[in-house]
């Protein structure tokens, strides 16, 4: 019936020549809250942004909402993982949030009445309007993660994609976001989240992906979380794909042959 | 004071202006170091500008230098795709190459002993007062084309600069305003070194944006004050050299910008030595008071039934000297938690609350230590002294939370009392 909101085609990505992520095949459904989870360096960050075009597949392809990434950027939020910048750079919570408002077609960030109304609202939303004016830095971890939260949704997207938003909060913090983006998917918005943690993901997701470099397993919560895709996905034991991995980055081959091209999406 | 030295003056402040705004992106984004690749590569294209046409035309050694700024960024990007995740190790070897092939063009240029030399010498240590109208009309002109730039453009740049993933989610054209960036500092570097020299560019750059950053969290005025730190730096620097024919404008400046960011330093609010100094000071007046009424409050609460506490009592408790007990008499009487009555002190109402609270605060951390980070009882009482007077309304409430005890729950003693008289 309708087009699935990510669909992923026999997906490669590499990072230095090394396969991060190996003929992942799988397609996702709209309104739900989805978690992307595996072990360390199975390559979920990469699948996240590689889903919004910050990453270029090496082969195979991606669809948002049926389309290129680079089409629907204006339908999506992105939350990186808070220990990617720099905390003390000189903006205040509000200057953050604002941020969420800016357009390509207004590149030099000039903002309306409407922006920052947007962006008090999303302040709003996640408790910060009493810390509007404080320097980021000043912040405690949770709040930090809320001012990304907020900033999300001040551009008032269809798709979240958030990378580890749980990762050092507090309990109340954890609560609040959890809380938050339950609305967020009653309202029909859609949540994907990179976790790490086994013991909550039953407990927030609707559905996950799981990787390990290539897909374990993909779909509602219960039939991914089973003993023999964790052990799978978690076993100690060398895979030949990972060995396979290592000996490419030595190689530095490049990875599309001739006679090798992703025309599978143009059906 | 002579027309030349206003027109030198006007064009290290705008040079200075110039490399102050664009130095808070390099400080921003941690690149600082290229400035000083930047500025050193630039000694190269220099020797060659001046070789290739014999002329010492502004416009032509401006050339020289913006073409080798540039190729030295190009020569980082190129080397940095086969070093790996050495970036530095690129820096040092651009930095130090460019600079090697320069010094070798400059001592050609200086045996030759052909052509009209004097200048390029100054090209190393800057010497402002050399500046002529024409200099002044090209470098400040190009100066102020970046400042302007740089404060229009501040936001989407300081976008790319604070999260440059999150602004590629959102479409924004990263590597333009990269680009951007860089040229802006390359046009700013060619131009700062006309006042202060290659060597000690960088400081020109670096100084102004971390002293700024003493003074606001703002990213907006702290452009703006970066640029006046600069702007202040160049002028005092160019003034200071003029004073005598042989002193180079460069370290003067530099000393000039060391001299400004020691005042930030010490004298910034909140970030600054004097402010941490008085907050700190504060925070131990605090600390004493709030002793003080604590005691108090605990004496009376073990004799119920009395209202007065003599203060003998008290200094003999708290082994205060007769001049540190009239000192903190006077402060808690201040403060309005005491008066002095007959026969000794009296909380008033504020100060029966403050004790109560302190002592609260005091008994919940025992409590919490105990029971929670399983530290025995006669050691929980000294960081409790301490934690007393720091704990916040939303520590407490989450103190209490995790002992699974309600709002108002408020121990009576001191639990290490309790173990010592095994209650």
């Amino acid at each position: 019936m309708n087009t699935p909101l990510i669909e992923a085609k026999s997906l490669t990505v590499r990072y230095h020549y090394k396969p991060v992520l190996w003929n992942i095949d799988c397609s996702l459904s709209a309104g739900r809250m989805i978690g992307i989870i595996g072990p360390n360096g199975s390559g979920k960050t990469t699948f996240l942004k590689t889903l919004m075009g910050l990453l270029k597949p090496d082969s195979g392809s991606v669809r948002l909402f049926g389309k290129e990434p680079k089409q629907v950027l204006e339908r999506l939020s992105y939350v990186p993982q808070r220990e990617s910048v720099d905390w003390d750079f000189p903006a205040r919570v509000q200057d953050v949030v604002l941020m969420g408002r800016y357009r390509r077609s207004n590149l030099l960030g000039r903002l309306s009445k409407e922006d920052r109304r947007l962006a008090d609202e999303a302040m709003d939303e996640v408790g910060l309007t009493e810390f509007a004016k404080r320097q980021i830095g000043e912040l405690s971890g949770g709040q930090q993660q809320r001012v990304f939260l907020a900033r999300a949704i001040a551009r008032q997207p269809e798709l979240f994609l958030m990378d580890e938003p749980f990762a050092g909060v507090d309990a109340a913090t954890e609560d609040a976001i959890l809380r938050l983006l339950a609305r967020l998917r009653d309202k029909g918005r859609s949540v994907v989240i990179v976790h790490h943690d086994l013991q909550t993901a039953q407990r927030f997701f609707d559905e996950l992906v799981l990787l390990r470099t290539r897909l374990i397993a993909s779909g509602p919560t219960e039939q991914v979380l089973t003993p023999d895709h964790l052990d799978e996905a978690y076993g100690g034991r060398l895979s030949v794909l990972s060995r396979m991995g290592d000996l490419l980055q030595k190689s530095q081959l490049d990875w599309k042959e001739r006679g090798i091209n992703d025309s599978d999406h143009e059906r | 004071m002579d027309s030349n030295f206003l027109y030198v003056l006007t064009g290290s402040v705008l040079l200075g202006a110039a490399a102050g705004a664009v130095g808070v992106f390099g400080l921003l984004r941690k690149n600082s170091l290229v400035g000083e690749t930047v500025a050193h590569s630039m000694l190269p294209g220099i020797g060659m500008a001046f070789l290739l046409s014999g002329l010492k035309n502004s416009w032509i050694l401006l050339l020289g230098s913006v073409v080798s700024g540039a190729l030295s960024l190009v020569f980082v990007r190129w080397v940095r795709r086969f070093s790996g995740p050495r970036p530095d190790a690129a820096l040092a070897i651009a930095l130090s190459g460019f600079y090697g092939v320069g010094i070798v063009l400059l001592t050609f240029i200086q045996n030759r002993g052909t052509g009209d030399f004097s200048g390029l010498d100054h090209v190393l240590f800057g010497r402002a007062a050399a500046m002529v109208e024409e200099d002044v009309w090209v470098f400040g002109g190009l100066a102020l084309v970046v400042l302007i730039m740089a404060l229009v453009g501040h936001r989407s740049m300081g976008l790319v600069a604070f999260n440059p993933d999150f602004a590629r989610s959102i479409g924004w054209p990263v590597r333009l305003y990269e680009a951007v960036m860089a040229a802006l500092g390359i046009l700013a570097i060619a131009a700062g070194i006309r006042a202060v020299g290659i060597v000690l560019m960088a400081a020109l750059l670096v100084i102004p944006a971390a002293t700024a950053r003493y003074w606001t969290h703002r990213l907006g005025p702290t452009l703006v004050l970066s640029a006046v730190f600069g702007a202040l730096g160049g002028a005092l620097g160019t003034a200071l050299s003029s004073t005598s024919a042989s002193m180079p404008t460069g370290p003067l400046t530099v000393l000039s910008l060391c001299g400004l960011a020691l005042l930030g330093i010490v004298l910034a609010p909140q970030r600054g030595l004097l402010s941490k100094m008085l907050k700190k000071h504060r925070k131990r007046l605090q600390s004493e008071r709030e002793n003080f009424i604590k005691v108090m409050v605990l004496c009376l609460e073990e004799r119920p039934g009395t209202q007065t506490v003599p203060g003998s009592v008290l200094r003999k408790r708290m082994g205060l000297s007769a001049r540190e007990y009239y000192r903190n008499v006077r402060r808690t009487v201040a403060a309005g938690w005491i008066l002095p009555v007959v026969g000794g002190l009296k909380p008033t109402e504020s100060g029966w609350t403050e004790g109560r609270r302190i002592n609260r605060l005091h008994r919940l951390w025992e409590v919490y230590l105990n029971r929670k980070a399983g530290v025995p009882i006669d050691r929980v009482h000294e960081s409790a002294e301490v934690i007393e007077h720091l704990l916040t309304p939303e520590l407490e409430r989450d103190i209490l939370a995790e002992l699974g005890l309600c709002e108002h729950y408020a121990p009576t003693v001191e639990i290490h009392v309790n173990a010592a008289t095994g209650a």
